[in-house]
């Protein structure tokens, strides 16, 4: 055997390492939120696109009735520069309407310009892009990615976002309108279908592991679809007040904004947040004494933390605190003795706040 | 007689006034004087956060506003899209500005971004859509809450500092005032107040466009020729019907944004009523155009205009000779100066007639504001706030953005605060007293 020879068998070898073959299926996927075996399937007829009429999203259920992912087979012709190809691909979702991944049916591939075969890289990265749920790609239509073959001269700022140039990194190359086309089907109204159908299975133990999720999107859409039921179930509701604490500040200032003011008519979570302010920034402090504010009752050891707690609150807060015992109709000693050491503090502003408690407490009094 | 014709000539000068109708006197300025602690000129991004915070440390404060109503860029001018107010995972400016913002978003419904993801190239995903409307009402709230005495429709017109008190002429419809003040925080934007005083201003010989805000519709984008459509743009633009840097050369963008941020007036300047009369004319005449270009093509005949602001907004016009002066490499380097009052972070973020290119700062810098480029060069009991801080050009494109100049204009109002308590003068006041009190306020100072 030639050198040549073996040089030639290599190169086969490593290329073919790099390139799908035809016969291999092909799946990508991301980490799901829930991990449950598939026990049923259910379908629904959707007519969302005008090439794809009636049809069908399927809801994948574990043996309890929990969604575990929903999917779609597309099929549909992708047409560029009056040349078409057929796309052939199962797309999956997660119940959170987060994208999970992809599968071709055996002997399927995906293919760029002149029908060449993606390679392995290029997979790797449709699944990449296709889980950033930011790419501009959703933000455009057909034309402009048309028309976004002829670069444009600078680029735009605020809202507004990419240019053609920067449409080329979120595509693969010759597969520009496959990427398009799969992007905008995983993130148009598929999407909420998925969700809404999520939430008519809500379950709390469903939320939970939803919340309790590695993926920050997950846990995002779980806190906002927990709001307003957390009275009902305290395991979800600690693991909320406990996000509140998180370093992540996105995570805590989302968990506060799960919270509605019903779920302080308990002491437990009244003193629990009252702790959990200890370690937060005056932005989220703020909004969850506001919601001390909002809540109807105000627990006596609640009254006795914000006596105790108030002179080293940040002026704005002060100024807040008055309000909610002002709301709350607190007209104890303790509170007036607090207050009236306010009414003599060297700032104007606070001590007239005070006073104007003060003035509206005597008047309760009458 | 003679009484017959006076009664007589009285009679035939008088209106005849019909039952509830009384006569005006010819129109007279009033003249007024008055006294504060503070005296805030411009009630727009910096100004009014300034303002309350003065008001809230129980200062006597006026605030001075030659619009109708508070907010500046955010609300008059349209961009209600404050940012950036967290970097790398962390809030970097909070306090008065922020509490105001996010009491703007819990009332319209809204939701805050994910900060926790990087933003990458999109820097605006960690921006904060606003109801402009709301937000203005909420500053004006807080300024009337603060004790705060909001001046409208005033502006001044001659500043001279005597026996340590500064002497305020302003003028306003109907009215002509002296204020009386120990402290002025120029917060104008276009260091109008710092150059009545005397002090010396900086300006680039050609500044940043200027833009109108306003909403198209009336189009779908999926069913436009967009091919069809910048080619007719590039022939009226050869035929010069169509100036091309009024919308960046993009016809396609404008059309996607629907007037989002997307114009460019050259030149626009909102230092005199003039020149931002000029800019105002110009931004308008260019939407006007425009529009009747694309009334004619397909797909866009009943293209029209959903909203539009009341003025245009302006990046840049003029900025102090301070004691210190940004510069770039300092901005991207993330410099924390000893005297840092608060941080800023956003891309450098110039525009030119060609668009606009963002330079993204590098991971984990956040760049911070010192007291220094806040006080013009020889100055007492002066401070500015906001855009017209010192600053090289390339750092004030970055530096001039909304939350950067909410966390200055509280910076600000603090130095003066203490500087009133303590007799002295703004550059002078202790960093670690500046840093208890701006804390105390819910702010973010940056540890040197």
């Amino acid at each position: 055997m030639t050198k040549s020879l073996v040089f030639f068998l290599v190169a086969v070898l490593y290329w073919s390492m790099g390139q799908k073959t035809p016969q291999d299926p092909i799946r990508y996927f991301r980490k799901q939120t829930i991990n449950r075996p598939i026990a049923g399937v259910k379908a629904r007829t959707v007519s969302l696109e005008e090439e794809m009429p009636n049809d069908s999203l399927f809801q994948h259920l574990s043996a309890d009735g929990v969604p575990v992912y929903y999917t779609r087979e597309v099929k549909t012709a992708v047409c560029f520069d009056n040349k078409c190809r057929q796309l052939v691909i199962t797309l999956f979702w997660n119940p959170t309407g987060r994208y999970l991944g992809f599968e071709l049916p055996e002997n399927e591939f995906l293919s760029k310009k002149d029908h060449d075969p993606f390679t392995d890289k290029e997979y790797q990265r449709l699944n990449e892009l296709l889980a950033d749920p930011d790419l501009p790609l959703g933000k455009i239509t057909f034309n402009e990615l048309v028309l976004t073959s002829t670069p444009l001269k600078g680029e735009l700022d605020g809202v507004s976002g990419a240019t053609s140039e920067n449409l080329l990194q979120y595509v693969i190359e010759g597969a520009a309108y496959t990427t398009y086309k799969l992007y905008t089907i995983l993130y148009g109204p598929t999407q909420q279908l998925v969700r809404d159908w999520t939430m008519q299975c809500w379950g709390k133990e469903f939320m939970l592991e939803v919340i309790r999720s590695n993926n920050l999107y997950d846990v995002f859409w779980g806190l906002e679809n927990v709001k307003g039921k957390l009275k009902e179930y305290p395991r979800l509701q600690e693991q909320v007040l406990d996000m509140i604490r998180s370093e992540n500040y996105s995570l805590s200032e989302k968990a506060i904004h799960a919270l509605e003011p019903k779920d302080l008519e308990n002491i437990t979570v009244q003193l629990k947040l009252l702790e959990s302010l200890n370690g937060l920034d005056f932005g989220r402090k703020k909004r969850i004494l506001e919601l001390f504010g909002e809540t109807s009752q105000l627990f006596p050891e609640t009254v006795e933390q914000f006596n105790s707690r108030i002179s080293d609150m940040e002026i704005p807060l002060k100024v807040l605190i008055l309000e909610i015992f002002k709301e709350h109709e607190v007209v104890d000693g303790t509170t007036l003795h607090t207050v009236n050491g306010l009414a003599h503090s060297g700032n104007p502003y606070i001590s007239r706040k005070a006073k104007e408690y003060l003035a509206w407490s005597g008047n309760k009094k009458e | 007689m003679l009484t017959r014709i006076g009664v007589l000539s009285l009679g035939m000068a008088m209106p005849g006034l019909s039952q509830g109708e009384i006569l005006k006197k010819p129109y007279k300025i009033r003249f007024r004087t008055m006294e504060t602690d503070i005296l805030v000129v411009g009630g727009g991004t910096a100004g009014a956060i300034a303002a309350i915070q003065a008001g809230r440390a129980g200062q006597k404060v006026t605030l001075l506003e030659c619009q109708s109503q508070l907010g500046g860029t955010t609300t008059t001018a349209g961009v209600a899209f404050p940012g950036i107010f967290h970097a790398w995972g962390k809030q970097v400016i909070s306090g008065i500005g922020w509490e105001i913002v996010q009491e703007a978003v819990a009332l319209n419904g809204d939701t805050l971004p994910d900060f926790s993801m990087p933003h990458g190239r999109q820097h605006w995903r960690h921006q904060i859509r606003l109801n402009g409307q709301l937000y203005s009402m909420l500053l004006e709230q807080k300024c009337i809450d603060a004790g705060v005495e909001i001046r409208y429709y005033e502006t001044p017109t001659q500043i001279t500092f005597r026996n340590d008190h500064w002497l305020v002429e302003t003028v306003g419809k109907g009215i002509h005032v002296q204020i009386r003040c120990r402290q002025i925080i120029d917060c104008s934007g276009n260091a109008i107040a710092a150059s009545i005083a005397g002090f010396d201003l900086i300006r680039e010989k050609e500044t940043q466009p200027g833009t109108l805000m306003f909403t198209l519709e009336g189009y779908d984008m999926e069913k436009l020729d967009l091919n069809l459509i910048r080619s007719a743009y590039n022939d009226a633009v050869s035929r010069g019907e169509l100036v091309r840097s009024e919308f960046r050369g993009d016809i396609v963008a404008l059309l996607k944004t629907k007037g989002d941020n997307i114009q460019h007036i050259k030149g626009a300047d909102s230092t005199t009523s003039e020149s931002h009369t000029q800019a105002n004319i110009m931004g308008r005449t260019s939407l006007y155009k425009h529009l009747k270009f694309l009334k004619k093509l397909p797909g866009c005949e009943n293209i029209r205009i959903a909203d539009m602001r009341t003025e245009v907004g302006v990046r840049e016009t003029y900025r102090i000779d301070g004691l210190y002066r940004v510069t770039r490499e300092d901005y991207v380097t993330g410099r924390v100066f000893k005297d840092a009052v608060s941080y800023s972070y956003y891309p450098i973020d110039l525009h030119t007639e060609h668009g606009v290119t963002p330079r993204h700062l590098a991971e984990g810098v956040v760049a911070t504001v010192p007291l220094r480029s806040l006080i013009p060069k020889n100055s007492k009991n002066f401070i500015v706030a906001g855009r017209c801080l010192s600053s090289d050009r390339l750092a004030n494109s970055a530096l001039r953005v909304q939350a950067s100049c909410m966390g200055m204009g509280q910076a600000a109002a603090a130095a003066t605060i203490l500087a009133n308590q303590q007799n002295i003068s703004p550059g002078e006041v202790d960093m670690d007293d500046l840093r208890k009190l701006l804390e105390q306020h819910g702010g973010i100072v940056p540890k040197s």
